[in-house]
């Protein structure tokens, strides 16, 4: 029996309608009214004279970006050494790195407790940088492999060409192959630096008092206030809209595309 | 012309880690100014010594030198030597005009002379206007030559080519090889080319550097090449070649084919030789009016000529002809004195390829030789009989191609059959002042050279004796 693309696609669609549209619509729905069911900006407007909960984003972009720019900086030559096969038995280091992304989450974080709580004496000692470790050691997987991806398929040529057209090490990073690259960076920060925006869960193991955003709207619907932490994830959905688009855009502007995880 | 010589190769050796192919004492000197090229079947080492010239892989041995000066050391980018790659290799990010202009910005020149000098090379390539084209809407044939301009805008002193035309069509193939022939005369700069294609190397060089398995067969003008090979390889590898084995039976007088040629090219008498003879240089005449009669075999139309495959007796001799031929005709098979090239053999050395078998004894067509199997592995010992290597597992070496090779000078013949390896027919003669050089061949057509004191006559049957110590065993990789 031969199916449409069509036929093919309801499942999914209907998947999409229920569990991703609807309560999209949900959300919305309590971020624009108040208690009684009327519309109201009120919440939007609470948000951005809330010191608190613009304080948690900018708490939360940092760590975003510090967690996203430790991994670009492991990862980068990480997986060019491995693509390049520059080191014996590659394929079993890169298996190395990926496994960790088999075994649930929480259980390596508590793992990871352990060991810094044997090298710190206790965890509330550093919780930022508990934090940061953490991430990092949780995302750099999602780094790796983009950037492995695109680096394998790299053209060693091109790194000849430049070297031969009398381009210095530092030139051939620069010009040659971070543009090459930039497919793997790019799809490599969308999958790091999104998911450590809203990512609370490594905080709370870390002991990290301070909220971030996943954990301030946590914290608003565990207190029954549906309507400000709809808001907050409205917020934070336009935000990651915003920059998911800017990422978009800079991956179309390198020609060689691909390798998009 | 000038004679000085730009790039010089001495005595370089490349080996490398988990191949077994290698470069083996490679000597080359490359005049200034020529258009050199590299030609031989892939994995010859001819790009790999292009990459040596380049910067991009060091020799394990030996010197290259510029100018009389070793650049060994020297990293590409402080090299005074450009690159047209393989794959074009232009980066895609980039337009044509920032690919072109990549190595002058690195040289801090001014924007107004840069945009001049990619005008210029532009021009130079026939593709004016291109600056803000984008590297993916070119055809294969632009790329190629954005990939030159690239590399001649920085005035370089030797442009290297690796197989630049490899990826272009027939039509457009020969196109740019009377472009890039255009483009060096115009730079008067060394171009050093590498191919694979013998008529690309024929068309374009001043010199042609034959190689195979990292040697060189010949070095020579394209016409030396062709009309003067030096060798069976050279003459096989370039163009269509007839090559009959035979000896010289007089003073300008070969014989091959069991017919006796008048030749232009002479040697010694009873010199054993391989005779070249060019398709086109054959011709097919009247029945008994040619030096021997053959039968046509086949007969097929190419376009400006037709190829016949001609029997007579053993022989197969492929000649060219304007008219077409049906299988079964007789035809007369003439060639002219100056149409057979010469190549003496070495008669100085024997070699022979054989194979291992189960017994570590090499199995040859006439004879088994018994080597010493741990010479030949290295590492290796016998243990209860068996080779074993040095973690003292049994190595399975049945089938290795072992070549076997003797000095001339150290065998020796006897005319009681069998007291040596080997039994044959004499058949020639030279006598070398001191002692005789003898070529003895077998039941099986192989050819022995001997040097004796003692007189023998062709067509005695003799043994050939070789002093096992006197054999030298090699392993074939």
């Amino acid at each position: 029996m031969a199916f449409t693309r069509k036929q093919l696609g309801i499942p999914y669609a209907l998947f999409l309608l229920i569990f991703v549209v609807l309560p999209l619509l949900v959300v919305l729905y309590y971020a624009f009214t108040n208690g009684s069911g009327q519309f109201t900006f009120e919440n939007f407007a609470q948000f951005f004279t809330n010191g608190k909960a613009l304080g948690t984003l900018l708490y939360s972009f940092v760590i975003a970006l510090i967690t996203t720019g430790l991994c670009l900086l492991i990862a980068y030559p990480t997986a060019y050494f491995l693509a390049k096969g520059r080191i014996p038995h590659g394929a079993a280091w890169l298996l190395i790195i990926v496994l960790p992304m088999w075994i649930n989450f929480t259980l390596r974080l508590t793992a990871m407790k352990e060991i810094l709580s044997f090298l710190e004496g206790n965890l509330a000692y550093h919780p930022f940088l508990n934090t940061i470790i953490g991430m990092t050691y949780d995302f750099l997987p999602f780094m790796v492999l983009p950037l492995y991806n695109t680096m394998e398929k790299m053209d060693h040529q091109l790194i000849d060409a430049a070297r031969d057209l009398g381009a210095s090490d530092a030139v051939v990073i620069r010009r040659v192959m971070i543009p090459l690259s930039m497919p793997g960076i790019v799809s490599g920060v969308t999958m790091v630096f999104l998911p450590a925006m809203t990512n609370y869960v490594v905080l709370d193991m870390m002991y990290n008092s301070t909220y971030i955003m996943g954990s301030l709207i946590g914290s608003y619907f565990s207190a029954y206030n549906w309507h400000d932490g709809s808001m907050i994830s409205t917020v934070l959905l336009l935000l990651i809209g915003l920059l998911s688009w800017i990422s978009k855009k800079a991956g179309a502007d390198t020609e060689e595309g691909g390798a998009i995880l | 012309m000038e004679q000085t010589n730009i790039i010089e190769f001495k005595g370089i050796h490349k080996t490398y880690d988990n191949s077994v192919f290698g470069i083996e004492d490679f000597n080359l000197e490359i005049p200034k100014g020529a258009f050199v090229t590299l030609l031989g079947p892939s994995g010859c080492g001819k790009t790999t010594l292009l990459r040596m010239i380049g910067g991009f892989e060091l020799p394990t041995s030996g010197e290259i030198l510029l100018h009389g000066k070793n650049i060994g050391e020297l990293p590409p980018n402080k090299r005074p030597i450009n690159t047209v790659f393989q794959k074009y290799a232009l980066f895609p990010y980039m337009n044509i005009y920032d690919n072109i202009a990549f190595g002058l910005k690195l040289k801090k020149l001014p924007k107004d002379e840069i945009d001049a000098k990619v005008k210029r090379v532009l021009d130079i390539v026939d593709l004016e206007g291109f600056e803000k084209r984008k590297v993916s809407t070119l055809s294969g044939g632009q790329q190629q030559r954005i990939a030159i301009a690239r590399a001649i805008v920085n005035e370089p002193e030797i442009l290297l080519l690796d197989e630049p035309l490899g990826a272009l069509d027939y039509k457009m193939r020969r196109e740019m090889q009377l472009e890039l022939k255009r483009m060096h005369e115009e730079l008067g700069i060394t171009f050093i080319y590498v191919t694979h294609d013998q008529e690309e190397a024929l068309t374009m060089s001043d010199l042609i550097v034959v190689m195979d398995d990292g040697l060189i067969m010949q070095v020579g003008s394209p016409e030396d090449i062709y009309k003067r090979p030096e060798n069976a390889y050279v003459a096989d590898f370039i163009g269509e070649s007839n090559i009959f084995t035979g000896f010289m039976t007089g003073e300008h007088e070969v014989t091959f084919c069991d017919t006796k040629f008048p030749c232009e090219e002479t040697n010694e008498v009873g010199t054993k030789i391989d005779a070249v003879v060019r398709p086109e240089n054959i011709h097919l005449v009247a029945e008994g009016a040619g030096n021997f009669d053959g039968t046509i075999l086949t007969s097929v139309f190419k376009g400006t000529f037709y190829e016949n495959q001609v029997q007579y007796g053993k022989y197969e001799i492929e000649a060219r002809s304007d008219q077409p031929y049906s299988t079964g005709d007789v035809v007369g098979v003439a060639i002219a004195p100056n149409a057979i090239h010469l190549m003496a053999y070495d008669m100085t050395k024997n070699h022979y390829e054989g194979v291992m078998n189960a017994e570590y004894k090499v199995e040859f067509e006439d004879a088994t030789f018994e080597p010493d199997a741990t010479k030949l592995f290295a590492g290796s010992s016998i243990q209860d009989g068996v080779l074993v290597g040095r973690d003292k597992k049994p190595l399975d070496v049945a089938g290795t191609k072992v070549s076997i090779s003797f000095e001339s000078a150290d065998a020796d013949l006897s005319d009681v059959p069998d007291t040596g390896i080997v039994n044959g027919y004499i058949a020639s003669i030279i006598y070398k002042g001191d002692h005789y050089s003898y070529t003895v061949r077998s039941e099986n057509d192989w050819d022995y050279y001997v040097n004796d004191d003692d007189l023998w006559n062709v067509g005695d049957y003799v043994s050939v004796i070789i002093p096992t110590d006197k054999i030298t065993y090699r392993v074939v990789r």
